[in-house]
């Protein structure tokens, strides 16, 4: 659906905003675009739905290329912009009519407009003023603003940015439901790391305009962390990390932050692996009287392989 | 498409750009004008002519003023407001998202020039002018209106604050006016009356003056024109050249 090759922004103050981009981006994928502030996402955003020319490389979306179709491409595409403005003196449905005209050539969709409103939930007060919303309100409009055309991707750019916890949950549902019925690709930058893993399949990761990272987040959980690791907590922490030491299989042991035990175990490919060595573990601490409160494998976040992804990135210049 | 675009220009204009204000507020310094000169026109010592051709400078400045305010402020509003990139993201031209931007506030501009038709026509009432005065307002008037629109919008798109793009707009008004206001001293120098001879609104005063106050028929006037008309040229061709750089440069 979206695919770049090489692509390079270098703005006229010789600022190199992206290097060497490449991105390949599937149908119905939600693919979550990271980085820290200054990486180049913004402006990656911009290439991509037309509004900025790139200085090389090319950008296809849809089959398209982007410099030869840009009017097929605006078509295609929503853009949920960052710092998204309204015309606080419309209407919610007046708002979305104007755009729907803009894009229809006056011609009216008055049922999808209604069915807009319905799936944003905003039905109930369509007819009023957008000043009077609040942020939340103004930002499930500008989703359905972005899907007024009826578009095959939709950009959205830190969508939940200076939402509380249940606007930010509001999004998630609203742009997961917008995936799975509408069949929509969904490309998101967002610094909530967690809307992040609960909404993506793919995510990247730049850092100061490079790909520094790309793939699924298991795929990305097993490079970050090899293998299996398990976390737990029992009645004698201490003793129990020489007992550990001694089974066979595991890498190391070691305190976590909050005083568990981690265990890191060798990545094994047998069947039924983690199931073998946890019964393991849990027989060595009844053998040696210590009583288990908690017992679960580790998973590495989308925070940890972020931080530990563009740590390593660091370290390696 | 372009209907809904002027439409929603004008709305703006009307009620984001406090543009129904503005109408207002000219309304109101008409009608103190108006009863002002009713008032002191039996007594003035000055020729019912004059008066109807202050009233008439005064109707052009004001219309100018709040063309120049909404016009200057239509594009930087967008950009400051962050709504720039979603019209950026339409299908739409920078042509015709410029051009709707135009037609916008040119109507705010025109409804300003019909308001103030009855202000004109009661304080030309009872003098043989009502009807010389307001024909010569909407035509003076709507070439000026035309071009001042175009400058103001046109500086809009190349400011990033509403602000320089207002004062600068309305330098332009005061430089463009400002030979006309003094034309009696501009005369005794030959560059000033160069400088008479090219400038618009001089050129309208004197064609204002040789209607009403020398009684010459106005197509003897028409020499007055070129003027007008190359000054409307001139501000199309910036507003043209500046619509082909509409970018969301500035935007917050």
């Amino acid at each position: 659906m979206i695919r770049t090759k090489d692509v390079n922004k270098i703005y006229k103050n010789g600022f190199h905003a992206v290097n060497n981009l490449n991105l390949k981006v599937g149908y119905s994928d939600i693919f979550g675009f990271l980085g820290p502030n200054g990486a180049g996402k913004t402006t990656t955003i911009r290439m991509l739905d037309g509004l900025l020319t790139p200085s090389s490389g090319e950008i296809k979306i849809g089959g398209w290329d982007i410099q030869e179709n840009p009017l097929e491409i605006k078509r295609m595409i929503g853009v949920v912009p960052e710092s998204h403005g309204y015309y606080s003196w419309m209407t919610a449905r007046e708002y979305l009519e104007y755009f729907s005209d803009l894009f229809r050539n006056g011609e009216k969709q008055d049922d999808y407009i209604q069915e807009l409103l319905e799936n944003v939930g905003l039905s109930d007060r369509q007819d009023s003023l957008i000043s009077q919303f609040s942020r939340g309100m103004k930002q499930r409009l500008g989703i359905a603003k972005a899907l007024v055309n009826q578009p095959k991707i939709i950009f959205l750019d830190e969508p939940t940015l200076g939402l509380d916890p249940n606007g930010q949950r509001e999004i998630q549902q609203l742009l997961k439901s917008i995936n799975q019925e509408k069949r929509i690709t969904i490309f998101i930058t967002s610094h909530q790391l967690k809307d992040i893993e609960v909404l993506c399949n793919k995510v990247c990761i730049v850092k100061a305009g490079e790909l520094i990272e790309q793939g699924s987040i298991p795929q990305l959980q097993e490079k970050y962390m090899p293998g299996y690791t398990i976390e737990m907590q029992t009645s004698a922490n201490l003793n129990l990390l020489h007992i550990l030491q001694g089974i066979p299989k595991i890498e190391r042991v070691f305190l976590g932050e909050e005083g568990q035990i981690v265990i890191v175990m060798e990545k094994g490919r047998e069947e039924n692996f983690y199931t073998k060595m946890k019964h393991d573990i849990i027989a060595q601490c009844m053998s040696a009287g210590i009583d288990i409160e908690t017992i679960r494998k580790k998973k590495l976040s989308m925070e940890d392989i972020f931080f530990r992804a563009t740590r390593e990135e660091n370290q390696e210049k | 498409m372009i209907n809904t675009m002027i439409k929603k220009e004008f709305r703006e204009c009307l009620f984001e750009s406090k543009g129904l204000w503005m109408v207002f507020s000219t309304a109101v310094l008409l009608s103190i004008l108006s009863i002002v000169v009713v008032n002191i026109k039996e007594g003035s010592v000055l020729a019912q002519t004059d008066i109807l051709q202050y009233a008439m400078k005064a109707i052009f400045f004001l219309t100018f003023i709040v063309s120049l305010v909404l016009g200057a402020s239509s594009f930087v509003s967008e950009r400051e407001e962050n709504t720039m990139e979603s019209l950026l993201l339409t299908p739409v031209s920078k042509e015709m998202l410029t051009f709707s931007k135009y037609v916008g506030v040119l109507l705010i501009g025109c409804a300003i020039l019909a308001i103030s038709m009855p202000y004109l026509v009661a304080i030309g009432l009872g003098t043989q002018f009502v009807g010389t005065s307001v024909i010569l307002t909407l035509f003076i008037g709507g070439i000026l209106e035309l071009s001042f629109v175009a400058i103001a919008v046109a500086f809009s798109i190349l400011f990033q604050s509403s602000k320089a793009s207002i004062l600068t707009s309305i330098l332009v008004l005061i430089l463009v006016f400002m030979p006309g206001m003094m034309s009696g001293l501009l005369k005794q120098s030959v560059i000033g009356r160069i400088l008479l001879r090219m400038d618009p609104i001089a050129n309208a005063f004197d064609m204002m003056k040789a209607v009403l106050s020398d009684q010459l028929p106005i197509h003897e006037q028409l020499v007055h024109l070129p003027s007008l008309v190359i000054f409307l040229i001139i501000a199309f061709i910036f507003l043209c050249w500046a619509g082909g750089k509409v970018s969301l440069k500035g935007e917050k």
